[in-house]
Parts: structure tokens; C-alpha cells; sequence
């Protein structure tokens, strides 16, 4: 039975112990991939397990609003993502770091310095699309917005140079800095 | 982040598109849409990881899950199976249970005609004429949607749904309540029937859950919400 046809059991019979099996082995299904995509974030065995019961207890609470537009490993997937985002420090655009504490704060409020800060985004985001290679663009957006740690972007991009991902995120933050120097936006 | 971006929880909707198709090809360009879907696909991989634990992690979380949703997952897993099997499973099943017992085939034989014949005695319409009627053009709809099983003479039930746009065919499908495919009838053109309890294993559980898949050239291509059924 696909995870979809699964999920629409669990909505129809939510209350019922085949609504709840359904319900089980959906998430079961999952489990595994869950726990591995929150390790490879934090690399700790019980941290990683405690993130993957946050996740399926979510998934589980809010099947109600899958509404089967998407596939069901994609909708859990965007579940997984936050989390491990939430767990994940943002990271610098130009240097390997933490980003400075001002970058990291909630919103703000106030609507002409979010204007300010939203053309500042979309500045960044032409500026990455325009400067650098295209596997440098998913490095250096998997690494600043994903969050993602070095060596898991080695993994997920296939990267099989000897200094992985690393070395193409050097080289794209040294691209990146010169052309920024270049507009005269520093 | 660009207007064209796409939501995370669509993106793998791309690897379904055309190589030409615009959306995939702003995803293809895309910095944060092509980082996402490579992010998603490395998700599915389950490659383990150094120093992680996936044995320990499953079995930690399949008792969490039994406690939070009340439900043990290997039970589940026994009954269900992960796609189908439970059907597949079922004929090799029987034919082990009933290898070399020619007594017990003989038996079983006799039940069947006995359980046919009680069903043509009491209710005398051929198959054709179980079929109440079939969708016509105006009346095609979406989503597939499954009417109240309603209880006819005898033991009889009639089960109807409505008609789903594409579908040539419609399979009825049971289910016990652990989700173990119990019967899949054959594909029919019509959106209702009926069904009584001789059409099933003799040990039938008292509540079964049905649903309708939607078929077109043989491909499901769509299938109603499961619902509950139980026989007078």
C-alpha cells in the first residue's frame, strides 16, 4: 500500500485501531531515514533520537492537514528539515563560523527595516546565482540556509575531491567576498 | 529565495517533470531548490553514518510510537506488509496450508460450491445484475467518495461510490483491522455491487474496512478514503 493511500486510512479512521495501524506503519516506515538525517546534523545518538521523536509525534499530529498534493516522504522530509534547522547555529555567508548575533534574531518587526532586509536577502541570493559555479551555489546554500555540516554537503553532493566540501566552500566565500568588495556593498 | 521557488514539501514533484519543463529547470538553476531536492534525495538514502546507531534507533522508536499512536508497529508490519504483499502472500499461503491434504482441498471445495450456490439460491442474480449502475458522463466527479453500505435482503450488502474522471475500471478491496487485505475483487466498470458474506474466507472478522481503488488501463490512478463495513 503506498504512504499515501496509508495516510488517507489514518485521516478516515483516525479513531479506530486500523486508523492507528495505518498510522504506525506509515511513520515506520520512516523511522530509520528520520534518526539518520537528524545524526547526520548533530552526530550524537541520543540527541538524534530525542529530534526523531519530536519529528514523528509531529508528523503524526498534523496527518490531519497532509493533504495528498504531495508525496507523504517530502511533506515528513519539510518536518525533518525544521527541526534539524531549529538545531542547527546559522552560519556566516562569507566565513566558516557562526553568524554574527545580529543575523540570528527574530524578524524584525519593524516593516521598513524588514523591506531593508529582504532586499538585502535577494541581493545575496543574485549575488550567489551570478558568482559562483552551480555546485558551488548548492554548497554554499546548504551550508549557510540548510544549515548543513561540512561533511554531510560532501555526502549529499557527491563532492569526490580530496578536500570535499570544504574546499569548495573556501573558494566560493573568496569569490563571493571579492564581488561584493567589486558592487561595493561591504 | 526567488517567486519561482517551490515549497519544500513539493519538491520531489520535479524529478516528474519533462527535462524541458520551466519548473525544473528553475530548480535545476536554482541555488535553494537544487540544494533542497539534493538535500531531500540524500533524506531517502538512509546511508548510515559513522558512529550512528539505526538498529538501536528503530527499535527505540517503534516502542515510541507503539506508546504515542497505541498501536505496535510489528504487528502491524506482519498484517499489512510494506506494499501489498498481504495479498500476495495470501494464495502461497493457503496452497502450503493445504499441500499434499487432498481430504482438506475436497473440503474446502465443497464449502465454496456450497457457499455459491447458497448465494445464487437466495440472491438469483447473475453477475452482471449485481451491478446496480454505472457512471455516465455527467455524473463523473471528483474526488472517489464511498457511499454508507447499505443492507439489502439476506445477508447481502450493496456497496457504491462515486465515479472518478479517467478511470476505465474500479477495484473494491477488504481489509481486516490490522489493514491485511482480506479479498480484492475483480475490476469492474460500475460504481456499485454487492456483496455478501459467502464471497469471503469463512473466518471473517466481524468489522472489515473497504476502500475503492480507481484504475485506468489497469494503473491505479487514484482510490477512495477506507470506511467501515460489517455484514447483518
Amino acid at each position: 500500500m503506498t504512504d499515501e493511500a496509508l495516510a488517507r486510512i489514518v485521516q478516515s479512521l483516525v479513531e479506530s485501531e486500523a486508523g492507528r495501524a495505518a498510522g504506525a506503519e506509515l511513520l515506520g516506515r520512516y523511522q530509520r531515514a528520520v534518526y539518520l538525517w537528524c545524526y547526520r546534523y548533530v552526530r550524537d545518538h541520543e540527541r538524534a533520537l530525542d529530534m526523531s521523536q519530536e519529528v514523528l509525534l509531529r508528523a503524526w499530529r498534523a496527518l490531519d492537514s497532509f493533504g495528498g498534493k504531495s508525496k507523504f516522504s517530502t511533506w515528513l522530509f519539510a518536518i525533518a528539515r525544521n527541526r534539524c534547522l531549529n538545531e542547527m547555529h546559522r552560519v556566516s555567508l562569507f566565513e566558516e563560523g557562526e553568524a554574527d548575533f545580529d543575523t540570528v534574531q527574530a524578524p524584525n518587526p519593524d516593516p521598513v527595516r524588514r523591506l531593508e532586509e529582504r532586499e538585502y536577502e535577494e541581493r545575496i541570493y543574485t549575488l550567489i546565482r551570478t558568482t559562483l559555479e552551480p555546485e558551488e551555489q548548492r554548497a554554499i546554500w546548504l551550508r549557510c540556509f540548510e544549515r548543513m555540516p561540512i561533511d554531510e554537503i560532501t555526502w549529499v553532493l557527491g563532492i569526490e575531491s580530496a578536500s570535499g566540501a570544504r574546499g569548495l566552500l573556501q573558494k566560493a566565500r573568496r569569490k563571493l567576498r571579492n564581488a561584493l568588495k567589486e558592487s561595493g556593498d561591504e | 529565495m526567488s517567486k519561482d521557488c517551490i515549497e519544500v514539501k513539493r519538491i520531489s514533484e520535479v524529478l516528474e517533470l519533462p527535462a524541458d519543463d520551466s519548473t525544473r529547470r528553475h530548480v535545476e538553476a536554482c541555488p535553494r531548490c537544487s540544494a533542497i531536492l539534493a538535500s531531500y534525495q540524500g533524506f531517502l538514502n538512509e546511508e548510515i553514518t559513522a558512529g550512528s546507531d539505526p538498529d538501536e534507533a528503530d527499535a527505540r522508536l517503534t516502542a515510541f510510537l507503539a506508546s504515542e499512536i497505541g498501536v505496535l508497529r510489528e504487528e502491524v508490519r506482519d498484517a499489512a506488509g510494506t506494499k501489498d504483499h498481504a495479498w500476495k502472500d495470501f494464495l502461497p499461503r493457503i496452497m502450503k496450508t493445504f499441500y499434499l491434504r487432498p481430504a482438506w482441498v475436497a473440503a474446502l471445495l465443497v464449502i465454496i460450491a456450497a457457499g455459491v450456490y447458497g448465494v445464487l439460491w437466495w440472491h438469483p442474480w447473475t453477475p452482471d445484475k449485481t451491478v446496480l449502475r454505472g457512471p455516465s458522463q455527467a455524473e463523473v466527479s471528483q474526488p472517489l467518495t464511498l457511499s454508507t453500505p447499505q443492507r439489502i435482503s439476506g445477508e447481502g450488502v450493496r456497496l457504491e461510490w462515486t465515479p472518478m474522471a479517467g478511470a476505465d475500471a474500479y477495484q473494491v478491496r477488504f481489509y481486516d483491522r490490522n489493514l491485511n487485505e482480506i479479498v480484492r475483487l475483480e475490476p469492474t466498470n460500475e460504481t456499485a455491487l454487492i456483496v455478501g458474506r459467502s464471497m469471503f474466507p469463512a473466518q471473517l472478522p466481524a468489522k472489515l474496512i473497504w476502500r475503492v481503488v480507481a484504475l485506468e488501463q489497469g494503473d491505479e490512478i487514484g482510490s477512495s478514503d477506507a470506511a467501515s463495513l460489517e455484514f447483518p
